[in-house]
């Protein structure tokens, strides 16, 4: 079972989170602060796999970006890293040819595919069509709560 | 790293240089009776431990070889058959009595300062006497080729002026000037070298995030037709007008073809609007850029390179279908009686979802299940409602009933709409279809059995 996923910049900014085992705020903060230097000091070269502390790291740069992934002893770590790239994958499909940018402002966008995706840190529906098809069936549910003017009212538009 | 190591090098040289200029100086310093302010040449001296002090100005005056040359008795004075009134200078060579002796004897013939020349040696030895009292003039020592030069050269007779000085006189030309022209010179240079450097970096840099020429006319151009989506190039901040140029860039941003060309070939290969970088179609990525320079903008995935990612690689098409296929054209071939009609129909409704409909004209069993996922995509499949034993479709048609078994492909998506699981392409596109549902199971189910 995956354990955590972390998307991160390559200056260590977090971009995006999600964890699957319940740990306090303060020591979430920590793994996270340490596996970011861990793998930000990395050389390109070096193995996308890395067992840290009593978790094995399965991590991949994607551009600017790190997909890195914790899972336990006994997961594979092949099949983790097609996962991080399925998801890269799905994540261009929708937004089409994905940059860091457009994680980064709609980050919740990234979540429902990431939740699609992955349930409960096991990969739940490994057809990209079908996820596709639920992101946007869900936009499309979204454009229709949203009352058409409702932004240029408040100014907002 | 290089460079600062480099600095540190320079750094070095430029204190020992200083240094060097420090501790090479001369104390008797040879000046020409015509030009009085340039210096002829320069040689080290050491004062002597007795006799009078050298003032601070030094002293300036006539040298004379001193006759005995050793000066161990009296000695002539300073000649007199000149009109020069100032100081005069006895050159006296070393050995044969005590350096006492010899300034002693110098003093009598009323000599202002006396020159030892060390003999067969250039070593500089300090000079001392025993009884120091009433000498009043002072001595400096000089190695041997130092007083051989002098003797030669810058004696009176050729009007030559030696000045004898204890301290370094501020001579600007040797003592300032020459180090400071190398100092600038050093850093001049190291400058010079940098900015090569810079310039050389700046256009490999360049060149690499400039769009070729070769690429640029990959990238389509559209001409302006009213009603296009775009409205005004973002560079001349002109309105489109029927008939002109417009580059559309693989971001879908569009810009006068005159506007945006010289923008990309010459300045950097992104759009001005949105940063992206412009690649054209066919365009190879170099992988170790993407490294260096991949900011927020760059692309996760190149659209060029399929997977790079991933642990498979890329199936072009289901790998079963591609099976199917190949078995079902060994059937065709195999039967006697096929025709284009079969073929044809392989053609129409091979779309990767149909199993049932493919080999038409030969009877054949597939062992089909619900839904089953292949590459990740999902698969549906025909639930044979009908038969008693669900999972076996058997197939008895001729090549006359083609029609009907296109049929069976319409229905069987119609069903499909049914399904709980269903949310395939085919139930989107066929959806109308449902309502013909009922007569197409109809023809179905009578085709089935
Ligand atoms: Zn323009
Ligand atoms: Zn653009």
């Amino acid at each position: 079972m995956m354990q955590f996923m972390l998307l991160f910049s390559r200056q260590g900014k977090l971009r995006l989170q999600k964890w699957y085992v319940a740990h306090p705020d303060k020591l979430k903060k920590k793994i996270t602060r340490e596996l970011i230097t861990t793998i930000l000091a990395r050389k390109p070269k070096m193995s996308s796999f890395l067992e840290w502390k009593d978790v094995k790291v399965v991590y991949k740069r994607y551009a600017s970006l790190y997909f890195c992934c914790a899972i336990e002893q006994n997961d594979n770590e092949l099949l983790t890293l097609e996962i991080i790239h399925r998801y890269v994958e799905l994540l261009d499909k929708y937004f089409g040819s994905v940059c860091e940018l457009d994680i980064i402002f709609n980050f919740e966008k990234a979540y429902f595919i990431l939740d699609e995706l992955l349930v409960g840190g096991e990969i739940q529906e490994t057809s990209k069509k079908n996820v596709l098809k639920a992101i946007a069936a869900q936009d499309l549910l979204q454009e229709e709560e949203t009352p058409q003017g409702f932004f240029e009212d408040h100014g907002l538009g | 790293m290089r460079q600062c190591c480099l600095n540190h090098q320079v750094l070095l040289w430029i204190m020992f240089l200083i240094l060097y200029a420090t501790y090479s100086s001369a104390d008797i310093l040879v000046f020409s009776a015509m030009a009085r302010h340039q210096i002829e040449e320069e040689f080290r001296d050491m004062p002597a431990k007795f006799g009078g002090i050298i003032p601070s100005e030094g002293i300036k005056g006539m040298a004379v070889y001193a006759n005995p040359a050793n000066a161990c008795q009296e000695i002539q004075g300073p000649p007199n058959n000149t009109d020069y009134h100032g100081n005069w200078i006895v050159l006296i060579r070393r050995y044969n009595c005590s350096f006492e002796v010899k300034v002693r004897n110098a003093q009598k013939a009323k000599y202002n300062a006396v020159i030892v020349h060390n003999v067969n040696s250039n070593e500089l030895e300090p000079m001392s006497a025993k009884d120091n009292t009433g000498i009043s003039i002072p001595a400096v020592f000089v190695g041997d080729v130092t007083g051989l030069v002098i003797k030669e050269n810058y004696l009176y007779d050729q009007s030559y002026f030696l000045l004898i000085n204890d301290d370094l006189p501020f001579n600007i030309n040797t003592h300032l000037l020459l180090p400071f022209a190398i100092v600038v010179g050093i850093c001049f240079l190291i400058i010079v070298i940098f900015m090569i450097v810079r310039c050389i970096k700046d256009r490999r840099r360049q060149r690499r995030h400039r769009l070729p020429n070769s690429s640029l006319k990959k990238i389509p151009i559209h001409k302006y037709t009213k009603g296009d989506p775009y409205e005004t190039c973002a560079i001349c901040l002109d309105d489109y007008v029927e008939g002109e140029k417009l580059r559309v860039l693989p971001c879908a941003h569009a810009y006068h073809s005159k506007c945006i060309d010289p923008w990309l070939t010459k300045n950097r290969r992104v759009c001005p609007v949105c940063k992206r970088k412009v690649f054209a179609a066919d365009e190879q990525v170099v992988t170790d850029e993407s490294d260096s320079d991949a900011d927020d903008t760059t692309p996760l995935i190149r659209v060029q390179q399929g997977t790079q990612g991933g642990t498979f690689v890329q199936q072009r098409e289901n790998p079963f279908d591609r099976a199917r296929r190949s078995q079902a054209r060994q059937d065709i071939n195999n039967s006697s009686d096929s025709n284009s009609d079969s073929d044809q129909s392989l053609v129409t409704t091979d779309n990767g979802n149909s199993t049932t409909s493919e080999p038409m004209n030969v009877a054949c069993d597939f062992l089909v299940s619900d839904s089953h996922s292949i590459n990740g995509e999902r698969q549906e499949l025909e639930r044979s409602d009908s038969s008693t034993n669900p999972h076996t479709v058997s197939l008895y048609t001729g090549a006359e009933e083609f029609p009907a078994s296109i049929e069976i492909a319409q229905s069987r998506r119609g069903v499909m709409t049914d399904l709980p699981t269903s949310n395939s392409d085919c139930h989107v596109e066929i959806s109308d279809n449902v309502t013909t549902l009922a007569s197409n199971s109809q023809n179905r189910n009578d085709v089935i059995t």
